[in-house]
Order: structure tokens, then sequence, then C-alpha cells
């Protein structure tokens, strides 16, 4: 009898040990990945190649956070890659007029905020599927900055300082993209976690239908989570376009999908309802390390590609396994 | 996570200087415009033959596609963490990449530009091909097939490109100096579209019935050319130099539908970029422009082993 309760208690103890395995188990892969490129490249862990990992990742990195919020209310965007080259096109366009600088970046993140507003207008007003309405924003949007540059880079003469904003550094150490990526990081879990719209954004992925009969206005939450993504799509595409020093109309293809894999690497369902931004922001770290430790490995960069496919597929299956287990 | 880096920075400091110690050579990467691209492709078998010659470490990276630029730009950082002594550089856009060359240039890595480059006064030297050259070859090659006379029309691929400029302008000016009798008629733009390009060249015959040659300034208006050179059953009758080379030009060489294209000497541009980049390393003056010549393939040169290797790099 006696050894029999121990056995159950034994059992029940590793079974949390498991559950809590797998929750940490996009933080422990970070950990086992940094500790595999230490080993595997002298030129990975000092402070210069970690410093450079961390600027690489906030452009992603921020977009991500935007989405996770978007992602936790079972929606998705798929415009943020066209998006962020708008916001770039957009600061070409006011300096391009001699707006002084602050309005120029104003631009960039006001024209991500209302390409966030417009997906939340297509997804609530006009009830069009997440999926289809920031699929039709992506093309339309792309072929917006297309027609406003007519197919050119804007570029920045009159604005030396202009580059300062991603290219600067903090005691000439820390560069200016990756502050702004963890005072935003903080700025959002804070609001995820601690106010009442941030519970409502759990609350409507969970359950629309329950957050609707519990009196949550589940459209103004929605438009929230897209217009707060957009903006921080926004803020992303005037970081990249100082660091390119130019407005691109083609920048960004494909960015949408590596800032949705890091945050499903990162734990949050695509069924809506879960989610963290720490668990974005390590996902972010996770995808940005594996490419800048296979380029400092000098692996192939077909190889690469596989390599992140599966890291992708991955994080789900452990996240299918996390399901299964409750 | 702390706890576990103080040991492995000490371990790595120590394998770290452990390797630097042992092996003291020269690492040049290349950082490419694109990788997939048979062009890029041969760069690197250029680049890559050469640092065997010279006994010292390379590697080749590029975006995936060319409006990869912030990728590139990564590429450029990553690059650089890996400490090389030098770095051959395809720029995609002629003022973002200026940024990382500085930043290379702080860190006392020499850089060098090939095929396109970059708003600087940093990098050693450009190595690429010179199109105004190439136009004039081109020339050189078709006046003297036509014994130096009669009516030809050009079909340039995109209008206000820089390529398309100067492949036209150099073979306009090569004419107008070698062969003064070749009447030229008004450059015509295609887009580079194969359709297009076969359109204008029907059109310019029906316009010119006594046309005696066409220059085309790239794969794509070539292809169109030869399309209605053979479509109105004139192989022969209007000659045809056309530009780059693929599998469909080729053929219309050997089938006399077209009398000769111009090739880009990628490998050479691979090859003289390295090599150029280690003469720089050893404190040698280096030419600040570097132009490859291009070659011109005509039926009666197709089948020498030179030429054979310049259109197949990588064998049949």
């Amino acid at each position: 009898m006696l050894s029999n309760t121990k056995k159950l208690t034994v059992k029940k103890d590793f079974f949390l040990n498991k559950e809590l395995l797998m929750k940490l188990a996009p933080l422990i892969s970070l950990v086992l990945l940094m500790i595999f490129f230490s080993i595997g490249t002298p030129y990975f862990l000092n402070l210069s190649n970690l410093l450079t990992v961390a600027l690489q990742t906030a452009v992603i990195g921020i977009m991500a956070i935007g989405v996770t919020y978007v992602i936790i209310t079972a929606g998705i965007d798929l415009s943020l890659g066209s998006v962020m080259a708008f916001s770039g096109v957009a600061v070409g366009l006011a300096a391009s007029i001699g707006l002084p600088l602050w309005l120029c970046v104003l631009a960039g993140a006001l024209a991500g905020f209302l390409c966030g507003c417009l997906s939340g207008f297509l997804v609530t007003r006009a009830a069009i599927p997440p999926f289809i309405a920031t699929l039709g924003l992506m093309m339309s949007v792309r072929g917006i900055n297309l027609v406003l540059t007519d197919g050119r880079a804007l570029y920045f003469q009159d604005y030396p300082t202009f580059r300062v904003i991603a290219q600067g550094r903090l005691f000439d150490l820390i560069p200016y993209p990756v502050i702004y990526f963890a005072v935003i990081a903080l700025i959002s879990a804070y609001i995820l976690k601690r106010t009442v719209i941030g519970r409502y954004i759990y609350a409507v992925g969970s359950s629309e239908d329950a957050a609707h009969l519990s009196g949550i206005k589940v459209n103004q939450v929605k438009m929230f989570v897209y217009s707060f993504c957009g903006l921080l799509t926004g803020v992303a595409g005037v970081i990249l376009t100082s660091r390119l020093n130019s407005g691109q109309p083609t920048v960004g293809v494909g960015y949408e999908l590596e800032a949705i894999a890091a945050v499903i690497i990162g734990g949050t369902s695509l069924m809506g309802g879960i989610g963290t931004i720490g668990g974005t922001i390590i996902g972010a770290l996770i995808m940005g390390i594996l490419k800048n430790g296979l380029n400092l490995m000098g692996v192939s960069q077909f190889w690469q590609m596989v390599a992140m496919g599966i890291v992708v597929v991955a994080a789900v299956y452990l996240d299918t396994l996390r399901k299964k287990m409750k | 996570m702390k706890f576990i880096k103080v040991p492995l920075i000490l371990t790595l400091a120590a394998i770290g200087f452990g390797s630097a110690q042992a092996k003291d050579d020269i690492y040049i990467p290349v950082v490419s415009k694109g990788y997939q691209h048979e062009f890029w492709q041969t760069v690197k078998l250029g680049s890559d033959t050469a640092a065997k010659e010279l006994g010292i470490r390379t590697s080749f990276v590029g975006p995936a596609d060319e409006t990869q630029i912030s990728q590139q730009i990564q590429l450029m950082e990553d690059m650089m963490a890996r400490q090389p002594d030098a770095i051959l550089l395809a720029a995609l856009d002629a003022n973002a990449l200026v940024l990382p060359v500085e930043e290379a240039t702080s860190r006392d890595i020499k850089i060098a530009t090939f095929d396109s480059g970059v708003n600087s006064d940093i990098p050693k030297s450009f190595i690429a091909t010179n199109n105004v050259k190439a136009g004039g070859d081109a020339a050189m090659a078709l006046g003297k097939m036509l014994g130096g006379k009669g009516k030809v029309g050009i079909v340039a691929h995109v209008a206000g490109t820089q390529s398309a400029i100067e492949r036209s302008e150099g073979f306009i000016n090569a004419m107008k100096q070698y062969y003064p009798e070749i009447l030229l008629l008004d450059v015509q733009y295609s887009d580079g579209d194969p359709q297009k390009s076969m359109d204008k060249t029907i059109d310019m015959y029906r316009a010119n019935p006594d046309l005696a040659g066409v220059y085309a300034t790239n794969e794509g208006a070539t292809l169109g050319v030869g399309n209605a050179i053979d479509s109105l059953n004139l192989s022969g009758k209007v000659l045809v130099m056309g530009f780059d080379s693929t599998e469909g030009i080729i053929s219309f060489l050997k089938s006399g539908t077209i009398q000769g294209f111009v090739v880009q000497d990628a490998y050479q541009i691979g090859y003289q970029g390295l090599k150029t980049l280690y003469s720089v390393l050893e404190g040698k003056e280096v030419p600040a422009v570097i132009d490859i010549p291009v070659k011109v393939i005509t039926a009666s040169n197709i089948d020498s082993p030179e030429m054979q290797t310049l259109l197949f790099p990588f064998g049949k």
C-alpha cells in the first residue's frame, strides 16, 4: 500500500516535470543551440557577434511581437512584409518633400498603423477571414509601393542623421534597434499580461462566442490587435529603412512568414488563446541564431533553408505533444 | 544562462586561441548578389579555383534573390564576424551596402567589389564586365561579317538601365569609328522580353527590307530576334549578333539563325576578384577598375575547348 502511493507520486512528479520541460522547450532549445554553435565555431560566442545577432533579430522580432497579439486571437496577418516596405516608402516620400526628420519617422510608423487599421476593418466590419483579408493586403500594398516609387529605391541624401536610428549604438556598444526591441517587448508583455485588453485578447482567442457572451466587444479587441500589429510593423519598417539607408519598395518579401514562424516556435498556438511575448522573443532569437550560426560555420544556404523548415515543424510537433499530455 | 556562459567562454577562448595560433591562414569570403543562378555559380567556380591556387580559404554566400538587400547586409555582418582578412562583394544596392563596407573598414577588413559596386571610395578595386567594351566587341565582329556595309538595327533590353545604355553606346561608337559606312537604325527597346523583341524585329524588317544585320543586347532580346529571323526565313540574309548564352541561343547559332553572341566571363570575374584582393593583402597596388573582357562566340570558334569551358563551366 505504502509503496503503491509512493509510486503514484513519483509518477505524478515525473509527469509534472515533463510538462514543465515541454513548457520550457523553446528556452532549452535556445540554450542548446547556443552551446552547439559555441562549440561548432570560434566566432559565435563573443559580445560583438551576439550583439550582431540581436541587431539582426530586432526587425523580425518587433513584427513578431505584433503578430503574436493577432495569432492569440486566432487571427493571422500575412501583410507584414509588404506593410513594412510601405512604411519605408512613406518615410522616403516624406523625406522627398522635405519634411523634418521626426515627421518622416512618424509617417513611417503611421503608414504601418493605417494598414493595420485597414486589416482590422476588413476582418471585423467586412467579416472577411483574416487569411484572405491580409493576403489581399499583402499583394495590393506591394503593388502600391511599386506605383508610388516607380519601382525604384528612395534615398536620404538630405538626412545624414537618419541612419543613426538603426546604425547608432548606445555607449558605442549596444545597437539602438536592440534597445527598441527590448522596450517594445516589455510594453507589449505588460499590456498582454496585466491589462484588461490583454486578458480580452486571450478570451477572444480561446472562444469568440464565450467572450462575446461575457460582454467583451470582440470586434474592438480585434481592431486593436490588427492596428497594434500594423503600428509595430511600421516601427520595424522605419528601423529597416534606416538600416538600409533607403526606402526599398521590394524589401521584406517573406518576412511575414519568418515572423509567424518565430511566434510558432515560441509556443503560441495558431488556434488562438495561448501564447506569450517571452516565447515569441525566444522564437525570434532561435531563428536569428540559427541563421547566424550556420553562416559562421559555413553551412551551404541550401541546407540552411532545410534546417529552418525542420525547426518550425519540430516546434509545432512539440506543441501538439504538449496538448496531448493535457 | 549566465552560469553556462562563463565556462563556455573560457573553453572557447582556449579553443579559439589554439586554432588561431595553429592556422595563420588567410580567409576571403565572397558575398554575392545571388547563388542559385548559373552566372553566380560560375563566379563561385572562379573564386574557389583562385583560393585553391593561392592556398587560402574562401566561402560563397548570397541572398535568395536580388531584392533581399537586408539579407545581404546580414550576410556581410555574419561574414565579418568570422574575422576575414578581406571580403569580395557584389552589391545589391550601391547606397545601402555602403554602411557594412564602412564597418568592414573600421575592423580592418579589405573590400573589393565585383559585378556591381558601391558608392564609396573604400573598395580597393572593382572587377566586372565592361559593357561599353562588350558592345564594341559585338560591333567589330558584326561589322566584319557584313563587310563594312549595310543597315543595322539594335534591339536593346530595358530602356534606361545602365547595362542597356552601355551595351548600345559601346556598339554604336565602335561602328561609327571602324565601320562608318554602316547605317545604324534607332535603338528599339524590348524590355528583354522575347515576344516584344520578336515583334520589334519583324516591324524593323518590314520598314527596312534591305536590313543587313541586327544586334540584340541581352538574353531575351537575342531569343526574340532569333525567333523573328527564323519565322521570316531570313537565316543568313540578316546577320544577328546576340548577347548572353543559353541553350536556346547556342542552338540558334548552330542552326545558322544567328551568327554570333557575346558571353561574359563569370569565371574570370570570380577568379580575378579573389586574386586582386590577395594582392591587396600582400600590400601591392591594384588597379581601381579591372575589366573582364567578354568573348564573342561564332560558329567557327564555338567548338574550341576554350569556348566550350566558357559556355559549359560545369560540363554538359
